[in-house]
């Protein structure tokens, strides 16, 4: 190894305490798992995506003042951005962090219902992404028919009657990140000025004061390909 | 084993004032046996925060960067160089728990153990608001420059450089700041009363000052304005391009991470350089400047080095 590139003492003994110290921080509990939350690839939902899609709308809803009075649809996140699995018991800060390293924050971003429709399409083609509750996505073959129908439901009525939806998602990803282009031309974006990784810290804490344990569900906000799942 | 890789090792002679001339190696400048001094600027940009280096697993950094080797970097530099000057181009903060909890402490103590001589405002150096940014001023033992926003409204008033001489061996080197625009891209709550103005007719304004009435053989541009943008939004290049007397900007903001300083043609038809060391700490930009005692003509030879 290169002789320069040992660490230099001085500055090593200056970083010392500082490390000790966040490293007891990053050792805090912040809430008991009830169950462990795996990384689960080729999956249209897992326990993970929903809760944080779902903690990310609870906290975002606690924030967000819209000017027109209209609240958000539903969060829609990547499975890409979730870095690591939770273990079931102790999540402590530091796996927070290991699980969203990014600095990513939340925003709100309306767009129109032709977008919408990518989005669908997108959801579809891809397999799936975390959503939260508040959107039904159901992928199946029509009984007499070889053709593949999607079908989504979000608060009927509103699709029918609104030209304009409000999603949560974290900046990265309404700049187009993992391929969502659908949230190209946005009507707006409004910043929560809340970092995801600060969302689900929040979330956490919030739910150990209540004195629950961190749990979610799979429902049927999306389920693709239904016939064959039977 | 070497794990240093040099990425480039460009030598190019150039005069001030005018354009780069030839491309020569070192070796046969050395032997015209010219008078110059040498002077060696170091950069980092965009740290982000990025006080341990990379942990080993990361799948595009592994193992890189790091402040601690950072510094034995710079210190190995020193000890062979005599005119060393060393900055930063912006967004210290931001991106590990080290900014979270310690909001940038550590990081400008860091700094100023390495001996920075000077840093520019990024982005996210307003991410704990501007009094987070004046409440760490105090661990900087270094000065912050910045011509383009002007903090005369806020707690930053009188506190921040709109440029700093140098003063090397007998040569002068003069250094300014430039920020990228705050709207939209930072939280008005953040930057609160700062008003942001155009960095084209400031640069000019002010690297002609540099040149002309405090005689800096070298100018230098910290810029966090971003290396190049979609539409027209000014960035290094459009900077390079339409302003003079700057001989170098170090820049920042896109974490771009170029393998040797763009030469871009300036308004007088001069060269002005763009170096830009991606972010993190995973590179340590290095641009010698030799410049002759006819304070004509410099050559340079820089080289981006991979900590780690």
């Amino acid at each position: 190894m290169d002789s320069s590139m040992v660490n230099d003492l001085q500055t090593d003994s200056l970083i010392k305490p500082y490390r000790e110290n966040l490293e007891k921080e990053m050792n805090e509990v912040l809430v008991i798992a009830a169950e462990e939350f795996p990384i689960e690839k080729g999956k249209a939902q897992t326990k993970l995506g929903n809760l944080v899609a779902d903690l990310s709308l609870e906290i975002a809803n606690q924030l967000y003042q819209p000017v027109d009075n209209d609240s958000i649809d539903f969060c829609l996140l990547n499975f890409g951005g979730l870095r690591t699995s939770l273990p079931k018991g102790e999540i402590t800060k530091g796996k927070i962090f290991e699980l969203m390293p990014f600095e990513n924050e939340l925003v709100v971003v309306t767009i129109s219902k032709e977008a919408f429709n990518s989005l669908v399409n997108y959801l579809f083609q891809v397999g799936g992404q975390p959503i939260s509750k508040g959107l039904t996505l159901v992928e199946y073959l029509e009984q007499h028919s070889d053709v593949l129908d999607m079908y989504f439901l979000i608060k009927e009525n509103k699709y029918r009657i609104n030209s304009e939806f409000k999603i949560l998602t974290s900046d990265y990803l309404a700049n187009g990140g993992d391929n969502m282009s659908f949230f190209s031309k946005p009507i707006k974006i409004e910043p929560l000025n809340i970092k995801l990784r600060d969302a689900i810290i929040k979330y956490c804490e919030s739910e150990n004061r209540k004195g629950n344990k961190l749990t979610s569900v799979l429902d049927d906000r999306i389920i693709l390909d239904k016939l064959r799942l039977k | 084993m070497n794990n240093r890789r040099k990425f480039i090792k460009q030598t190019l002679i150039g005069s001030l004032g005018l354009t780069i001339l030839n491309l020569i190696p070192f070796r046969s400048f050395a032997a015209n046996k010219k008078k110059y001094t040498k002077i060696t600027i170091l950069h980092t940009n965009d740290v982000h925060s990025h006080i341990e280096p990379f942990p080993t697993k990361d799948p595009k950094y592994p193992g890189l960067g790091g402040a601690a080797r950072r510094a034995t970097l710079i210190n190995k530099i020193r000890s062979e160089e005599k005119n060393v000057l060393l900055f930063d181009a912006g967004d210290i903060f931001q991106g590990t728990p080290y900014f979270n909890k310690y909001k940038g402490e550590l990081d400008f103590k860091l700094m100023s153990l390495m001996q920075y001589d000077a840093a520019t405002i990024g982005n996210h150096d307003f991410d704990n608001g501007i009094e987070g940014l004046n409440d760490m001023l105090p661990f900087a033992k270094f000065p912050f420059v910045n011509a383009n926003y002007d903090f005369k409204n806020t707690v930053l008033k009188d506190k921040i450089h709109e440029h700093i001489t140098f003063l090397k061996d007998g040569v002068k080197i003069g250094v300014f700041g430039l920020g990228v625009e705050l709207d939209g891209l930072v939280d008005k709550k953040n930057y609160e009363k700062t008003i942001y103005n155009n960095p084209l007719p400031i640069a000019n304004k002010i690297a002609a000052y540099l040149k002309e009435t405090e005689g800096c053989q070298l100018v230098i541009c910290l810029s966090h304005l971003g290396y190049e943008h979609p539409l027209n939004k000014i960035s290094d290049l459009i900077l390079a391009k339409n302003t003079k007397n700057i001989d170098l900007i170090i820049g920042g903001h896109t974490h771009t991470f170029l393998e040797k300083p763009t030469e871009i043609k300036n308004l007088s038809s001069a060269i002005t350089l763009i170096n830009q060391v991606g972010w993190a700490g995973v590179n340590l930009g290095r641009i010698d400047f030799f410049i002759t005692n006819t304070n004509k003509d410099y050559f340079l030879k820089s080289e981006n080095i991979r900590v780690e």
